[in-house]
């Protein structure tokens, strides 16, 4: 059977190609399986009667229009949205577990008061002052709260980090579904991690301007959050622009 | 007949068009307007969206076959999608009487 690369068919195809939604392996298995739709029902047409250009008119009228069909590719339904938020909540708990490494690490350098000490004015207890002290023999009230505070930083977000895991092995056992829009998922991450970046970064700049007792703990987030925000945007320019 | 009452019974009619063996998208469609003695009238694009939907739920599978010179996506039955298709013929007879019995 000969292909008329100028003929119904093949312009149908090009216009299908254009709308059809998800990412690159749904859209090339879609338009593969149109396509021999297409030209099995041509023949079928041909070995009616019909002239080339007849029956691929009529093969193309029968597959229906482009936008209706590839409408019908586009319906989400929630399940499909299980499996992508779960990578990205494991992402994120992953970034607030590698955020604490960077809190452990910035401690060492800089002291638990850097990353976890508190504002000008905050006091507390004598009670209180006790308990910490209880833990941190030797040291002022306020030190043996920074370094109790900074021991939470660290193990908690640690913990975050080892959810993290757990939630990328449930990803990787979810069974796949329906692809997502072309670049959503990566301009959903751009717009998390890049809000957080804002949030955590604003915070360390309020920190750093009231003394710096406590930055360390933004920053920490901060630089973490950006570098994720970076990695999304360079995800998403490379899903749009064409490969060399 | 209205697609409007079609798209609602789209899966049990592919479902039971595959319990005659695995088929490629074109001859799911043929078969379905062969047995309905051409009742059906609906795009015949808008069965991929369908078979996809059902292979993701795992009522069916489905794999390329390029035996006949063309590359053909083809579906066949899984015994989930057996199964579905028993509580929805189940459920489609019910609807059926319930109908037949207000409309006489």
């Amino acid at each position: 059977m000969t292909i008329d690369d100028d003929g119904p068919v093949e312009h149908y195809l090009d216009d299908l190609l254009r709308r059809l939604p998800g990412d690159a392996h749904a859209v090339r298995r879609a338009l593969a399986e149109a396509e021999a739709h297409l030209y099995d029902a041509v023949e079928a047409h041909r070995a009616a009667g019909l002239a080339q250009e007849d029956a691929e008119r009529a093969a193309v009228a029968e597959f229906g229009p482009a936008p209706v069909v590839a409408g019908g590719f586009g319906s989400l339904r929630p399940s499909d949205l299980v499996r992508p938020v779960v990578l990205l909540g494991a992402i994120g708990l992953l970034a607030v577990g590698l955020s604490g490494a960077l809190s452990e690490l910035m401690g060492r350098v800089w002291g638990a008061r850097f990353v976890a000490g508190d504002l000008p004015g905050a006091s507390y207890t004598s009670a209180r002052c006790a308990d910490f002290q209880e833990y941190f023999p030797g040291h002022g009230c306020l030190d043996a709260a920074a370094l109790h505070h900074f021991g939470e930083v660290v193990l908690y977000r640690g913990a975050a980090g080892a959810l993290g895991l757990l939630a990328l092995v449930a990803w990787r056992l979810l069974p796949r579904r329906r692809a997502l829009p072309t670049g959503a998922p990566h301009l959903v991450g751009m717009v998390a991690f890049g809000g957080a970046a804002g949030l955590t970064a604003s915070a360390a700049v309020n920190a750093a301007a009231q003394g710096g007792a406590g930055a360390g703990q933004w920053l920490s987030a901060a630089v973490v959050a950006v570098g994720l925000t970076a990695a999304y945007v360079v995800a998403l320019m490379r899903t749009f622009l064409p490969t060399r | 007949m209205g697609s409007g009452h079609l798209s609602g019974s789209l899966d049990l009619l592919l479902l039971s068009v595959l319990t005659s063996g695995e088929a490629h998208g074109y001859a799911v469609m043929t078969r379905l307007k062969e047995a309905s003695g051409g009742a059906f009238d609906l795009p015949e694009g808008t069965v991929y969206p369908a078979l996809h939907r059902l292979e993701s739920d795992g009522l069916l599978s489905s794999r390329w076959d390029s035996s006949s010179g063309r590359r053909r996506r083809t579906y066949s039955l899984t015994a989930r999608g057996a199964e579905a298709l028993r509580v929805k013929r189940r459920e489609w007879r019910l609807f059926q009487r319930g109908v037949e019995a207000v409309i006489a």
